[in-house]
């Protein structure tokens, strides 16, 4: 149980965990876990993190210092040349956000909280690639994730709807009630993207049908939220909200009528839509998938709805359910996931437990093996799924950096001079991962030439899988 | 041994004493220029040692320092030589070898027949260039002057008019690169036997692996270019220096040789692109031998089109890059320096992130070589190189101006 436990709330053992958890009690890790602020960060990690610079830095910092900006002059808008410019400056932010990612996933005791970090950022996905986001992808995931991943959904929900990143990926920042006073001049001034994404992906579900009422009264109710300086004391962190954009009549949405009264409209239909029993159900099962199985029992999907909507969306109560459950201890699913690239690339470099120097190379490599981070394709992130990872070209690429690994060879380890390399040795991973090798994978490491033992392993189903 | 002192040797060695010396002297100035096709990885020939990028991003092919087994051999401050190029070394201590370190086009073109037809046109981004860079400079000789080439098919270099003649080399070795499925995945095959869905998949990634080198296999087979394999080098010097001693009016000799694109298992201090630097060095001291007291007179370029990536790849090889060394050998050089620049390996200072950049552009010591081996006025060096102005960044690589 002790090494299921490390599979699925962690990025992987590395030496000695799984003896530790053995000996404290895999229900203690668990807890452990669940209360990741009375975990103090370890100097190694907070001195990594302090050297990247645009991580401390806020969303409205963030645009001040790398946002495009204005030539003054004759001119007002910049030309398609300084742009560029401004988004080749800016890659840095991408960069050091993803650094930041690895470093605090292999480093960090929070396993669990690092894990669902990244779990409800691809939830909310906001694609560096689209416009401006590629400035805030790291300030998004401090703002918006980090503080909620084990607190209320609700509050994630609202911060996630009102940061710039996510009102100019989904284009909302532009939106405009035909019936305001600046949507009267546009041409189709309403965007409804960022509300039919609201309604389906976001809470309940992706293949949510929402009625296209629905959608419509939610695009109106959030006209108005916007991106620019503070006016009024709702604004704050690049968020603004447009009166000129909103009308305030009466909208009907999902059954009720939410009453004209501008951005608290949008607060009140956002704890509709977190309230909804559809939102539970939807984000229970992506739940129970991530830590579960593919396919989870639908018991556990209906239980885990039940404890989510009895205690009004709190995430620390429902995954709290969710490891309490038989579904979860059952071994029937251990060692049946197949790990996304982050996962797996994370599990090797904590299971070798060399010292990494820099995270940069394994960002490539992650870019590498399609799974660049902070730049999912599309609006709700990479697939948790095997047959969504599990590709020939992809299978072919881990095995190669497998073999680099187990060689000793990822460019992480290189202390920056030279230095021979030292293979790792494949069973100390084998122990460390807490895995006993399948018949043929035995079989496959006897025959192994020496300096190939370590990357045969890493390569091999049982180090696929988690 | 001073370097005259060498180069008489030599001309004992090579020559036998057979041409009357002032003879020569009255001779005037040759050029010879080697093409290394399929982009020649400079950072393994020219070892960057202080850059830790070097090490942190070549794991397993970077050169080990001086002193390790297969390390490289101390060159200049800061850098050292493959050890299969030790020839080099000595030519380098005899001052008869000049190399810039980041040499290359003036902005990355990363497919080897583009890049070749760059360099060899002298007009970066033309891409219907239809004359070389060559056949433009031999007119500007002396009336009488000839010209070279050495290939399969003429090669646009000495195309134009009246362009320079060619000559089919044969019976040289073919390609060095030969592609075979790497060694590790057969490794994985008993691991992955089973019919489960990761088993299936895994057969279905071998039979994209032998689709990828397939696709390697032709690509590294169009970056020759028909080229013979640089092992061919050795042999091939002694036969152009034969050629310069029996035609007095020989001016320009060029040659192309393959052998250099290391998509995959490169290796380091021993492998196969060690192997091909080991004919590279034996070559380029054959050429100085077999010209013998002549080297004092003739520059023998060696040009790449391209070097490769800083960073391995997952084949242990590299891709295609930018920046390369650009060697040239001869009497008249300012030989046993580095000249121009070097830009650095840190991750802001790479072209698109990925190459060493290239600081000295590849017309310049082209311009140099017209200009203050071959003696030609800056009249006659826009006729060569038309639109390009020299920045006079290796200012340096030749002693003297021609007499």
């Amino acid at each position: 149980m002790a090494v299921h436990v490390l599979d699925r709330l962690s990025f992987g053992p590395y030496p000695g965990e799984i003896e530790r958890v053995r000996a404290m009690g895999w229900q203690v890790y668990v807890e452990e876990q669940l209360a990741p602020e009375k975990m103090a960060l370890p100097r190694a990690l907070t001195d990594r993190l302090a050297a990247l610079p645009t991580q401390s830095m806020d969303t409205v910092a963030l645009f001040r210092a790398y946002g495009p900006k204005p030539p003054g002059g004759p001119r007002k808008t910049p030309t398609l040349d300084e742009i560029n410019q401004a988004k080749e400056k800016a890659a840095v932010i991408q960069n050091e956000a993803a650094e930041a990612r690895l470093w605090r996933a292999i480093l960090s005791p929070r396993q669990l909280e690092e894990l669902l970090v990244g779990f409800w950022c691809n939830h909310f996905n906001v694609p560096a690639s689209k416009g401006l986001a590629h400035l805030w992808v790291g300030s998004f995931e401090r703002e918006a994730v980090r503080p909620h991943v084990l607190g209320r959904f609700e509050d994630m929900l609202l911060a996630a709807t009102r940061h710039p990143a996510m009102l100019i990926h989904l284009e909302n920042w532009l939106s405009a009630s035909p019936e305001s006073p600046a949507g009267k001049a546009l041409q189709r001034p309403l965007a409804e993207l960022h509300a039919r994404e609201l309604l389906s992906s976001h809470t309940m579900g992706a293949d949510a049908k929402p009625k296209a009422q629905d959608v419509q009264s939610l695009a109106l109710i959030l006209a108005g939220w916007t991106v620019g300086s503070p006016r009024t004391p709702q604004d704050g962190g690049g968020f603004t909200f447009d009166e000129r954009r909103h009308d305030m009549r009466d909208k009907p949405f999902l059954g009720q009528t939410v009453k004209g009264q501008g951005v608290a409209e949008g607060v009140e239909a956002l704890k509709l839509l977190a309230a909804r029993p559809e939102t539970a159900r939807s984000l229970a099962g992506k739940l129970a998938r991530f830590f579960v199985a593919d396919a989870p029992p639908r018991e556990l999907e209906e239980r885990l709805a039940k404890a989510w909507l009895d205690s009004g969306g709190d995430l620390r109560v429902v995954l709290g359910a969710l490891f309490a459950s038989p579904e979860f201890a059952d071994a029937r699913f251990a060692g049946t996931k197949f790990k996304n690239p982050e996962r797996w690339l994370v599990s090797v470099a904590r299971a070798a437990s060399r010292p990494v120097v820099e995270t940069r190379s394994l960002a490539e490599h992650l870019e590498w093996l399609d799974m660049p981070l902070y730049d999912a394709p599309g609006t709700s992130g990479f697939r948790d799924a095997q047959e969504a990872w599990l590709t020939a070209e992809g299978l072919l690429k881990r095995l190669n950096l497998a073999v680099q690994a187990g060689q000793g060879g990822l460019p992480c380890w290189s202390p920056g001079t030279w230095r021979a390399l030292e293979p790792l040795d494949a069973q100390t991973l084998a122990a460390v991962m807490g895995r006993t090798p399948s018949p043929d994978t035995a079989q496959a490491l006897r025959d192994a030439a020496p300096d190939l033992k370590a990357g045969v392993f890493l390569g091999s189903p049982e180090a696929q899988r988690h | 041994m001073k370097r005259r002192d060498f180069l008489s040797a030599m001309a004992v060695g090579a020559m036998g004493g057979l041409i009357p010396a002032p003879a020569r002297a009255q001779a005037s100035r040759r050029l010879v220029v080697f093409f290394l096709r399929g982009g020649l990885d400079g950072l393994s020939a020219l070892v960057p040692l202080e850059e830790r990028w070097y090490w942190q991003a070549r794991p397993s092919i970077a050169i080990p320092p001086p002193g390790e087994p297969g390390g490289a051999l101390p060159l200049a401050k800061g850098f050292g030589l493959h050890p299969a190029l030790e020839p080099l070394r000595r030519l380098w201590d005899e001052k008869l070898l000049a190399v810039i370190p980041a040499c290359g086009l003036p902005s990355p073109v990363r497919t080897h027949p583009e890049a070749q037809r760059d360099m060899e046109s002298g007009l970066p981004g033309d891409r219907h260039a239809a004359e070389g860079w060559m056949s433009r400079l031999l007119p500007l000789l002396e009336k009488n002057a000839k010209g070279l080439t050495l290939a399969v098919r003429p090669p646009l270099i000495g195309q134009g008019k009246p362009g320079l003649r060619n000559v089919q080399p044969t019976g040289y070795p073919p390609s060095i690169w030969r592609l075979e499925r790497p060694a590790a995945f057969a490794a994985f095959d008993a691991a992955y036997k089973g019919m489960d869905a990761l088993g299936r998949m895994y057969r279905q990634s071998q039979i994209t692996l032998r689709n990828k080198l397939v696709e390697l296999d032709r690509e590294i087979s169009v970056s020759a270019g028909g080229a013979p394999s640089v092992h061919a080098l050795p042999q091939l010097a002694g036969q152009v220096a034969d050629y310069l001693s029996k035609a007095p009016d020989a001016r320009l000799v060029f040659a192309a040789l393959g052998g250099f694109d290391a998509h995959f298992q490169q290796g380091a201090g021993s492998g196969r692109l060690a192997e091909a630097f080991l004919s590279l060095g034996k070559g380029m001291e054959a050429m100085a031998k077999a010209l013998g007291p002549d080297l004092e007179r003739t520059a023998v370029l060696f040009l790449s089109e391209f070097g490769r990536s800083l960073r391995e790849n997952e084949f242990s090889g590299t891709d295609n890059g930018y920046a390369t060394l650009c060697m040239v050998l001869g009497g008249g050089v300012a030989g046993g320096a580095l000249h121009g620049p070097w830009p650095g390996l840190a991750p802001d200072k790479l072209a698109d992130g990925l190459d060493l950049a290239v600081t000295v552009d590849f017309r310049e010591p082209l311009a140099e070589i017209a200009q203050r081996h071959l003696g030609l006025d800056r009249a006659a060096l826009a006729q060569i190189l038309p639109g390009y102005m020299p920045t006079g960044a290796i200012r340096s690589l030749f002693n003297a101006p021609p007499s």
